[in-house]
């Protein structure tokens, strides 16, 4: 926005086209996608608005006191059975305008075709939901290829890449030790080490600066604005066209339909904490994995009883947070791997899905510093058999800090049914709306693969020359970061909360796009698809609105 | 996007295994406390404590300093971890000021009853050693360690890591800007590469 230039603003008793709650991954892309075809679009964001020059590089801010992130209570359980306790687990996302895409690390893996149609591939799974989506890789291309060139993305093609229609428009980041290191050691193992994609400018682009190596992404926001968030990428141009207002600190709580079933607008509560209503002609979520089928859930009427858009019964279920595992080092040399980008090398040699595992699975590694900045290094990642302080621990730290470097696996969680969100029936939150209550326990497979990532983490560090490696015990999950599933897309409504257009299967004018979009989890990098679902969504419902289909 | 086992490791830090998660809720009065700490660690003399007794204080900084001892370059004396402790135990820290108080009365008690008598600062660093050694799996333990790890390696602005001296010794340079190569093996390659 250039200077002098007003932001438009909206008073919440007008009858805008959209309402767009949340501002994150996909509701930045929504609201710019929507605003630029000429509707008028209000964005709804819980958090406040940040600019770059807030951001700072402050581990106890953000690190261990999650400063960007939500802190509403949210009770916790691994089977319907128990009674679910707060505190027992975490969904966490950043409550910022830009949502969590102002945090993530920003790696942009795009999916492969596989994980479009892998229900048909290998048949259905026992226990689990696991199904096709309604639209294919080839679907999906053109608006990978969007994310690559409106939001920017770094990389190289690499060995069992998915076909692109048009090359990376930036190179890959410059390599750092702990990609060195990674490559090194899974070539000497046969493996397929490429350069990692990210969302992160290696060059100057579409009027951002590069990256200027400081470190601080994973958790923090970017000072510089070469991380492709919404709040950089998107949201500036959604604001240029005069049509869309992002309205920080707005916490929406229901979304209100009329007798003949159409969504009229949603009620929320300012930052002042007075109750308003925002109209429109048209509603989208893209509030994340939680709060959207939180949302839908907590607006029933009489005409929908379970909660809005849910005839089916599904929203809410089959969350999926993807599987993770950790195997940290010490090298013989300083790598200094607190610098520059957090990943620079991966291998995604167990991608599919291989039935002489004897499990169903898929996944990949990285290189990186981890969580490993000072505080965190110091105080949670020694070594079993390093005192954990006095004279001996500090020396660990003072050698061990430039050496270190941990590789992380990320794999794919199984759709099943009792994995859900719902809303928890006794706590409320600062707003008198119920609290999320998740249910979840991995799916044993999804429990193997991620031991079996963690053996293949072990032996990279070996292959690479490690003097000592420690692994993060795998447990099941408890922390919810990868909000997916939990409002999927299909052709039916019986099994489906929304159709491949993203509108609601049951209410015409009410469509969401986000995380709870997914039907399968991918292999744990999923932010690159949420906004390539965006750009799509976006184009079709604004098609829509054109041809007054809405 | 945070991988979901980092950030589950990184909340057990912050939560702690016995005391409460600090808090940054009331961000006016923690803005308050860190003016006040920043400042705190470069006054000579020190300024009076605000939330310990002075004996509380002298105790805790001889915790920390054996936690992060000054052998082999500064610690947590030099740091001034006491001053961010401090202010911290009287702000988003709060919440651990009780099981801080009964620690330092639980070692204070140990040191009583060592022959001569004398509290837990005045004791030699392997007798104090021995006493934390049997204290290391209490709760008000890791709200020591928590102390002094943080006030040791945070930003200078939360009120320790005087000079950066916590920085120093860990060879982590805070710089806006970064240039490659950055570490051993990364130069390596570049070497490599042009050989």
């Amino acid at each position: 926005m250039s200077a002098g230039q007003e932001r438009v603003t909206f008073p919440p008793s007008s009858v805008v086209d959209f309402v767009v709650v949340g501002s994150g991954a996909a509701g930045g892309i929504m609201a710019k996608e929507l605003s630029t075809k000429g509707f008028s679009v209000v964005v709804l964001e819980q958090g406040p608005r940040l600019s770059p020059t807030d951001f700072a590089h402050d581990e106890f801010k953000y690190i261990q006191q999650n400063a960007l992130c939500n802190s509403e209570p949210v009770s916790w359980r691994q089977t319907p059975a128990e009674k679910a306790e707060v505190g027992a687990g975490v969904v966490q996302y950043a409550r910022i305008v830009g949502g969590s895409s102002v945090h993530m690390t920003a790696n942009f893996w795009r999916f492969r075709p596989i994980d479009f149609h892998e229900a048909s591939k290998l048949g259905t799974i026992s226990g689990t939901a696991l199904a096709d989506w309604p639209i294919s890789y080839e679907d999906l291309e053109p608006y990978y290829t969007k994310v690559d060139w409106e939001i920017g993305v770094s990389g190289a093609p690499g060995p069992g890449d998915p076909p692109r229609s048009r090359p990376y428009p930036m190179p890959p980041l410059p390599v750092k030790s702990s990609g060195v290191l990674f490559e090194r050691g899974a070539r000497k193992l046969g493996w397929n080490p490429t350069p990692a994609p990210m969302a992160i400018n290696s060059t100057a682009f579409n009027g951002r600066p590069p990256c200027q190596n400081c470190g601080f992404c994973m958790g923090f926001g970017c000072e510089y604005g070469a991380k492709g968030s919404s709040l950089a990428a998107a949201i500036p141009l959604a604001e240029k066209t005069g049509k869309c207002e992002v309205r920080p600190n707005s916490y929406v709580t229901r979304v209100e339909a009329d007798d003949r079933g159409r969504a009229t607008g949603v009620i929320y509560f300012d930052e002042k904490k007075q109750e308003q209503r925002q109209r429109a002609r048209a509603v989208v979520l893209c509030a994340n994995g939680a709060e959207t089928p939180r949302l839908l859930l907590n607006s029933a009427t009489p005409a929908f009883p379970q909660g809005l858009a849910n005839s089916s019964g599904m929203v809410g279920k089959h969350l999926m947070m993807n599987g993770g595992a950790a195997v940290s080092a010490i090298y013989e040399h300083p790598l200094n791997d607190y610098k520059g980008v957090q990943v620079t090398r991966l291998a995604l040699d167990w991608y599919d899905s291989d039935p002489r595992r004897g499990f169903y699975g898929g996944g990949g590694l990285d290189g990186r510093i981890d969580a490993n900045y000072p505080i965190f290094f110091a105080e949670s990642n020694l070594p079993p058999g390093v005192p954990r302080w006095g004279a001996e621990f500090k020396r660990f730290v003072a050698h061990g800090f430039s050496r270190q470097m941990t590789v992380l696996a990320h794999s794919t969680s199984l759709p099943v049914a009792d994995n859900s969100i719902t809303l928890d029936p006794t706590v409320r939150d600062a707003w008198g709306m119920p609290i999320l209550r998740v249910t979840y326990r991995d799916h044993d497979d999804d429990l193997k693969m991620m031991h079996f990532l963690q053996a293949r983490a072990v032996e990279l560090h070996e292959a690479a020359g490690a003097q000592q490696q420690w692994s993060i015990p795998v447990v099941v999950q408890n922390w919810a970061v990868h909000l997916l599933g939990t409002c999927r897309m299909g052709n039916d409504a019986r099994t489906s909360v929304i159709d491949k257009y993203h509108r609601t299967h049951d209410v015409k004018n009410l469509f969401l796009c986000d995380g709870s979009s997914f039907v399968t989890s991918g292999r744990g990098q999923p932010t690159m698809t949420i906004m390539a679902l965006a750009f799509r969504a976006g184009e079709k419902i604004a098609d829509f609105a054109q041809r007054n289909e809405i | 996007m945070f991988d979901s086992t980092t950030s589950r490791r990184a909340f057990l830090v912050a939560a702690g295994v016995g005391g409460a998660a600090w808090l940054l809720r009331d961000t006016a009065a923690v803005h308050q406390a860190l003016e006040y700490a920043g400042g705190a660690v470069r006054r000579t003399p020190a300024p009076a404590f605000a939330t310990l007794s002075p004996d509380e204080a002298l105790q805790l900084a001889a915790v920390a300093e054996r936690i992060i001892p000054s052998e082999d370059g500064p610690g947590a004396r030099e740091a001034g971890v006491i001053f961010f402790s401090d202010r911290a135990l009287g702000s988003f820290a709060a919440a651990e000021l009780p099981l801080v108080r009964q620690g330092l009365a639980d070692l204070d008690a140990r040191a009583r009853h060592l022959p001569g008598a004398i509290p837990f600062d005045k004791l030699e660093a392997s007798q104090q050693d021995a006493l934390l050694r049997e204290v290391e799996a209490e709760p008000f333990f890791d709200a020591f360690r928590r102390l002094t790890i943080v006030g040791m390696f945070a930003n200078p602005s939360w009120g320790g890591n005087r000079d950066e001296v916590g920085w120093k010794l860990l060879g982590f340079e805070p710089r806006m800007v970064h240039q490659p190569p950055f570490g051993y093996y990364d130069a390596q390659a570049m070497q490599e590469h042009k050989a």
